[in-house]
């Protein structure tokens, strides 16, 4: 049994270790590893449970020993979480939706139309990926103000619908992997360019941008920075951004900070573990781009 | 400026070495795979800003921090760890550590699977251990992947903002006591959106860009000197 595990082992994975304590090791190792993982959000989760009492009670314990959910009605009851997270909902769905259709187009148009300075367009897209966030941030908040964008959902979302460069990259990767005669045989059969787009190249490259979409969205849903420098009311205000003001004010009562990073951080994980094999598809993804 | 080179110079390397070794650990015929793989990949889906806060009540003062309780529950001295000026940017690494592995685990495990297995059979044949294949094979032929996490952990913690921003804000403006943990993006924020100096802030993205696009140019002549396989 022990032989077969092995020699199976021998195919798939690189090198097998074989000495019991080397492999008792290594699950330690990896045990370790995940608990320094799970208890700061084991942490978090006690926290935003506990009483007061409780919270100040030393040595601090992970046993809650009664429990609370007073910590989330304060949380709801003091500031507008629901509107916050209804405010993060809109602004990266709608960025996410907007990037997926326009990404893919523009995939679409590189990889299969020729056109006058296509390869030079595209290198320029390219080359975008390569400026930091920082260089844009001052110009891009000084045009979103003389727009009169401060504080809107225009001024969140409009700017960000622009970073498509990774997108446009990846979905062009794809459709040019799709074969001519595919494209040809539609095109004989009639269809007009936007019906190939929806009928051939769509679900071809769907996984794409299963992965792409999911992607946009948790970036855009954890982003702060730009929220951040744009926004400055209260009833704007994404759900990163709240958090941050929460731990600024209401610092000190540790129980509705930690529920506050409850909420924030539970939809991302919901996404991530319905869509885990999108997400790591592509980070892998990512790797393969350098 | 000094303060974001000790914050990349201790974030890269910790980061890749732990990384790594995971990433090997975890391409072992093991059991429970996936869950480990998501377990470490938590973070990665987290928002900074989150993980900042959940962090920066780990670390709170001698009394209530889960981190200081376990060290002196293991024979150590509490530490002041945000209040002081000499642990503020350690501070800031440690959780930044925590918060990249995963996602660098992801990018070494693809780089793992590339390597051929008859690589490995042969060794094995020729009766190489497992240090002897873990140095011979592996390392030489995970290099293209080894120089390109590095490189992205340098773009990404050169830009560290959100961290210094939650973790040191408050009272004392960004950057912690006496300036400790003041990064150079954090200084960009603090120039361009409170103390509005535009210009000085663009100035500053410029240099920033120029330092990221050098490194990525060097990232760039390393990736052609590849092995031969």
């Amino acid at each position: 049994m022990v032989m077969t595990d092995i020699e199976t082992g021998l195919r798939r994975e690189g090198f097998v270790i074989k000495t019991p304590i080397c492999r008792l090791l290594i699950y330690l190792f990896l045990i370790a590893g995940a608990l320094t993982m799970a208890l700061p959000y084991l942490w978090m989760f006690v926290t935003s449970i506990k009483p007061l009492s409780e919270i100040q009670s030393y040595p601090p314990s992970f046993v809650v020993k009664n429990p609370t959910l007073k910590p989330y009605r304060d949380l709801f009851r003091m500031i507008p979480m629901v509107r916050y997270l209804l405010n993060s909902l809109f602004v990266a769905g709608s960025i996410t939706l907007f990037n997926v259709f326009a990404t893919s187009l523009a995939g679409f148009a590189f990889a299969k139309h020729k056109f006058w300075g296509r390869d030079q367009l595209f290198f320029i897209f390219l080359g975008s990926l390569m400026i930091p966030w920082q260089v844009n941030i001052i110009p891009g908040f000084i045009i979103v103000k003389n727009l009169g964008w401060l504080n809107t959902y225009r001024g969140l979302i409009i700017p960000s619908m622009a970073w498509c460069a990774f997108g446009i990259f990846l979905s062009r990767q794809y459709i040019y992997s799709i074969p001519d005669d595919l494209i040809d045989a539609a095109k004989i059969d009639g269809c007009s360019e936007f019906t190939i787009y929806r009928k051939v190249i769509l679900p071809l490259i769907k996984p794409v941008l299963a992965t792409l979409a999911i992607f946009t969205f948790l970036q855009q849903w954890n982003n702060f920075v730009w929220p951040l420098v744009i926004i400055h009311t209260s009833s704007m205000r994404t759900v990163p951004l709240a958090l941050s003001v929460l731990a600024g004010q209401f610092g000190s009562n540790f129980a509705m900070v930690m529920a506050g990073a409850v909420i924030a951080t539970l939809p991302m994980l919901v996404v991530y573990l319905l869509f885990q094999k999108y997400v790591i598809q592509g980070i892998a993804m990512t790797g393969l781009e350098g | 400026m000094g303060n974001t080179i000790l914050y990349v110079v201790g974030c890269v390397p910790i980061g890749i070495c732990i990384s790594l070794l995971l990433a090997v650990a975890i391409n072992q015929k093991i059991k429970f795979k996936n869950f480990f793989k998501s377990i470490f990949f938590l973070p990665t889906v987290t928002a900074i800003v989150a993980v900042s806060v959940i962090w920066k009540w780990l670390y709170a003062g001698e009394k209530y921090g889960l981190l200081n309780f376990l060290l002196i529950k293991f024979g150590g001295q509490p530490i002041d760890w945000m209040a002081s000026p000499t642990w503020t940017l350690p501070s800031i690494i440690i959780m930044s550590v925590w918060a990249g592995v995963g996602y660098n685990m992801i990018l070494f495990l693809a780089g793992l699977q590339t390597i051929p297995q008859a690589m490995y059979e042969a060794s094995e044949i020729d009766g190489a251990g497992f240090w002897k294949r873990f140095f011979n094979i592996t390392l030489p032929l995970l290099k293209p992947t080894i120089v390109f996490v590095a490189m992205m952990s340098f773009i990404f913690s050169f830009q560290v903002f959100e961290q210094v921003y939650i973790m040191t804000g408050g009272q004392s403006g960004i950057g912690g006591v006496l300036n400790s943990a003041l990064t150079i993006v954090a200084y960009l924020y603090d120039m361009g959106f409170q103390k509005f100096q535009m210009g000085y802030a663009s100035a500053l993205a410029y240099i920033i860009f120029l330092l990221i696009f050098m490194m990525t140019m060097l990232n760039k002549r390393l990736m052609k000197t590849n092995v031969e396989y």
